[in-house]
């Protein structure tokens, strides 16, 4: 990397990291662009040649960086998981807490629940557990066939947005102990099941 | 006017409403477009949805989402076994969503349109289909109340997230819905039966 590339990563970074404090402290709607580059201590001019294509564009490296680190956080959960049973219970476990308690993410919940809606729905929930699905896989597939531990990742991710979109009763994936409950009555027996029918 | 006849004046507008979207999208609909295709003068219709446009067009999301859920139910209703309502469901439900030309507009052109429906009715609809399919369980040999809850709750989640999004199952094929309701879904359930 040349000094003037990395120079340029970091202006991003620090106007991704900016963009996610706007959204946490005054929503979507109310965020600009001249707020992000203040918020970043950057000009609007170096904030148009980090981010040509200006606000879309930031809120979408802020979701990207956003995915990717949850990915991490659920990778580093299961990989040290002594069972299938453990990695089920520490990745749904891991990524809930995490969403839960994700400022920006309550912010917009809260107030324009629409913006965070339209990553959970149709198409996009489709790229969603997609991108959910294939981080989770690696770490699953100690446990049985590649193929199969895709389609538990799936399965996972699916609960974890499932379940913190429509709370139940119950199953409060912030609390261990209920997610256990869940793996055990649901979870596990299914993707025990789908492994040994997938080969 | 009657309240049934308030409430069939109503489904003709937003059958006109559909119609209209179909035929020319969601921003290129005027509320003189809606009048054409429900014939109604432009009165009738603002003194049915005073907000106009907006209201019309939340309305239409509204009504669409009910019928389609009714739709399902009938689709489902003389399932006589647990997997049957399950793997019908999925397979009706895909395929009605992925037909259902209107929604398929919707979220090209303005997905947003969705939101406050979505936002209005989806709690209610997972309990709902809990409800639905709890009879189903009861069949199927869970005899403890709570199981059934429990049960019940769990598919009804499973199925509103795979209907809307199906990920890596191909829905449309009866083999790949059978092993999704047979193993990933099903599977928790065999073991708790006596």
């Amino acid at each position: 990397m040349t000094a003037d590339e990395a120079l340029a990563a970091s202006t991003r970074d620090r106007v991704v990291v900016a963009a996610l404090r706007c959204l946490a402290s005054q929503g979507l709607r109310r965020t600009t662009v001249d707020d992000i580059a203040s918020d970043a201590g950057v000009s609007r001019a170096t904030l148009y040649r980090a981010f040509p294509g200006g606000r879309d564009t930031i809120l979408a490296a802020v979701v990207d960086a956003e995915l990717a680190r949850l990915l991490a956080l659920v990778a580093g959960a299961i990989e040290t998981a002594p069972d299938l049973r453990a990695a089920l219970i520490e990745g749904i476990h891991a990524a809930a807490m995490w969403l839960s308690n994700h400022e920006a993410l309550e912010r917009l919940m809260f107030d324009e629940p629409a913006v965070v809606l339209t990553h959970v729905e149709f198409e996009q929930l489709d790229r969603t557990l997609e991108a959910m699905s294939v981080a989770a896989a690696p770490s699953l597939a100690l446990f049985m066939s590649p193929l199969a531990a895709e389609r538990a990742g799936e399965l996972a991710s699916r609960i974890v947005i499932s379940y913190l979109l429509f709370p139940a009763d119950g199953v409060d994936l912030e609390d261990r102990a209920q997610v256990a409950v869940l793996v055990d009555r649901h979870v596990l027996p299914g993707v025990v099941a789908l492994a040994a029918d997938m080969g | 006017m009657t309240a049934a006849q308030r409430v069939e004046v109503r489904e003709r507008i937003l059958e006109g409403t559909n119609r209209a979207i179909c035929a020319a999208g969601v921003r290129r609909t005027s509320v003189e477009d809606i009048a054409r295709e429900s014939g109604c003068s432009r009165a009738t219709i603002y003194r049915h949805f005073p907000g106009g446009r907006d209201e019309l067009l939340d309305a239409l999301v509204t009504f669409e989402h009910q019928r389609f859920f009714l739709r399902l139910s009938h689709a489902v209703e003389d399932a006589t076994t647990l997997e049957e309502v399950m793997e019908r469901g999925l397979m009706v439900a895909h395929r009605a969503l992925a037909e259902l030309e209107v929604l398929q507009i919707v979220l090209r052109e303005q997905p947003e349109l969705l939101e406050p429906t979505l936002v209005r009715a989806s709690q209610p609809t997972v309990e709902l289909v809990a409800d639905f399919l709890a009879p189903f369980l009861s069949a199927h040999g869970v005899a403890d109340a709570d199981l059934v809850a429990a049960h019940a709750g769990y598919l009804s989640h499973m199925v509103l997230s795979y209907m809307s999004a199906p990920g890596r199952w191909d829905l449309t094929d009866p083999a790949q819905v059978s092993r999704l309701v047979r193993c990933e879904l099903l599977a928790g359930l065999e073991a708790s039966r006596p």
